[in-house]
């Protein structure tokens, strides 16, 4: 019953609701990849440099004539299934490190967010490169390094929520009852964080398809895995003669990302009501 | 007061805050002690340290030093597992009405958690309780299922009220309960609380600013001033005779009180910083009738009448 007037106000936000359309249709391409594709992406299927919509490839084909289409069927699961991933256990170590240190205060506090801090200093992208490296290329082995470079500022956040909402009187009702602090966090501030943590969750979806994006394109990513990322960098030498190659899944980031983040702040506006011009 | 029915007693309790700035000392040596059914009416100006107080007897803030002794057994140094059973016979009920209950709670779950965190009851059983409460304090029992938004600053009090009622607690400590009230709602919940007092046999320590609502709830006034009690007595013999400079200046603001406008005393300035208080006594820079002695000795409470102690040299 209270989610139903901030799934109103979701609603009333055109671009919000033009992004979550859009998302699903990803999501949708995504799910039914094996269904519409189910050939190996890495396939040679017809002749190299076929442009798109001209022939029997709707999006035309690659330097080695691998059907485009299927890339970006099967590479969306790649992008969506790393983005969700990261922003889950970004959001869970979020939550364990930024309550905590939220929640405590005092020594913990400062001990935590100094390690937080430590994360923050190093560049991320670079940083990234350098854990991939270190590791076999490999799906897991990018969405560790996602998480490792990312989670710092969802942490930071969490624990300014939580260190905010600890000093309401309602949560210190809640102590002076002599609730345990388990409890006090999970059920008087968390629930109360939720709209803010999720909101970040879901622009750090859109960050990790871009970082993944960035890692394949660099040819760090999993090589046996169709991503759109992997399909840039394999386009990429051709780029003056065949755009297409590149540019493709170049658009299908851009449309994804556009699509979560747009679905990203119509949550904002709709969680969080004094954004949205209420009381 | 006898000690047997000495609910409550405070000894040297001190609390201070360590900021940026330094040590805020909020409660720097306090005795106070509350006896059953009683209701001791804390005043003073904002930032004296009351609400730090109140915050510190019921645990919810460390006391630096001193003692706690609450139906005989010492509070100080208790960790939340042991002060858990002392809480129950201790609650609070705070200022904002709109701050104090949790927005994605219904009343149902915020009456029912203390509850269901002392284990009373089973789940049903536990139900019927919340509902005779908000019943109790003037409410609906079908408002169980509705949420903190939908009710008005003075509904919200009283769920508040409930809510520190419900594991039949002996003492509630009030801070500021009333302050952030319509005047004509504060009526209805003075008089509520007085009427819990009475069902209950409850004891109040009321931390108030407002000297009215103090007066007419209290059996006996005490009086803070920048972290330390410089006066406390029976609200007659307070209201009548106040010792201490302090507490005329305060009280003469009262109306109808204190005779003509000549007799009113304006206090003079803000006052010192908690940071660092003055030497001696610390009312000395805004006090009227300040000696050389002030500035150095740091006076003691001396009962001065029966039941009526006030910490001034000068006060006889």
């Amino acid at each position: 019953m209270r989610l139903s007037p901030a799934l109103r106000r979701f609603l009333r936000q055109p671009a919000a609701v033009a992004g979550a359309i859009l998302l699903l249709l990803v999501i949708g391409l995504a799910a039914s990849a094996d269904f519409l594709y189910p050939e190996d992406p890495f396939e040679i299927v017809g002749r190299p440099y076929l442009p798109p919509f001209t022939g029997e490839f709707l999006l035309g084909t690659d330097t080695l004539g691998r059907d485009l289409a299927a890339g970006i069927v099967h590479g969306a699961r790649v992008s969506l299934l790393i983005g969700a991933l990261t922003a889950l256990v970004v959001t869970a170590i979020g939550i364990v490190v930024g309550g905590a240190a939220g929640y405590l205060g005092g020594r913990a506090d400062a001990l935590l967010m100094r390690f937080t801090e430590l994360f923050q200093t190093i560049p991320s992208f670079l940083f990234a490169i350098v854990l991939v490296a270190i590791m076999e290329p490999s799906l897991e082995a990018l969405l560790i390094a996602i998480v490792v470079v990312s989670w710092a500022p969802l942490a930071r956040l969490v624990r300014a929520e939580v260190a905010g909402l600890r000093n309401r009187d309602y949560v210190q009702s809640a102590i002076a009852i002599g609730m345990g602090d388990a409890s006090v966090l999970a059920r008087q501030i968390l629930p109360n964080a939720l709209p803010a943590i999720l909101v970040a969750a879901s622009v750090m979806v859109a960050t990790a398809i871009l970082f993944e994006s960035g890692l394949s394109f660099l040819g760090l990513g999993d090589p046996n895995v169709m991503s759109w990322g992997l399909m840039i960098g394999a386009g990429r030498s051709a780029i003056r003669t065949a755009w297409w190659m590149s540019g493709i899944p170049g658009i299908a980031i851009l449309l994804t990302v556009l699509s979560i983040n747009l679905v990203g702040d119509g949550l904002n506006e709709a969680l969080n009501p004094r954004a949205a011009g209420r009381a | 007061m006898s000690a047997e029915d000495e609910l409550l007693a405070v000894r040297g309790l001190r609390k201070y805050h360590r900021t940026a700035a330094g040590i805020v000392h909020a409660v720097d040596g306090v005795d106070i002690g509350i006896a059953t059914g009683e209701v001791l009416g804390l005043v003073g100006e904002s930032g004296c340290g009351k609400s730090t107080l109140g915050r510190t007897l019921n645990g919810l803030d460390a006391a630096e030093a001193g003692s706690i002794r609450f139906q005989g057994a010492e509070l100080v140094g208790l960790g939340r597992r042991a002060l858990r059973p002392h809480r129950r016979e201790m609650q609070m009920v705070f200022q904002d009405p709109f701050g104090s209950l949790n927005p994605r709670d219904s009343i149902g779950t915020i009456l029912q958690d203390p509850l269901r965190v002392h284990g009373v009851g089973t789940r049903a059983e536990r139900r019927d309780m919340a509902a005779a409460l908000l019943e109790r304090v003037g409410l609906r029992a079908t408002d169980l299922d509705r949420y903190p938004h939908e009710f008005s600053g003075g509904q919200r009090q009283r769920i508040s009220i409930a809510r520190a009622i419900a594991l039949r607690p002996r003492l509630v400590i009030c801070d500021e309960a009333v302050s952030a009230l319509d005047v004509s709602i504060q009526a209805q919940i003075v008089n509520l609380l007085r009427s819990l007092q009475v069902e209950f046999g409850l004891s109040y320590l009321f931390i108030s600013h407002d000297l009215a609502v103090v007066g007419y709830l209290s059996d006996r006034i005490a009086v803070m001033y920048l972290g330390r009690i410089v006066e406390i007595g029976r609200k007659g013999s307070m209201l009548r005779e106040p010792r201490h400079p302090y507490t005329r200046a305060l009280f003469s603001a009262l109306p109808g009180r204190g005779g003509s406008r000549a007799d009113r005393q304006a206090l003079r300035g803000e006052p010192p910083s908690p940071l660092n208080p003055p030497q001696g006594c610390r009312f000395h820079p805004r006090c009227p009738v300040a000696v050389d002695r002030c500035r150095v000795d740091v006076p003691v409470m001396r009962e001065l009448a029966e039941g009526h102690a006030a910490a001034c040299h000068l006060a006889a």
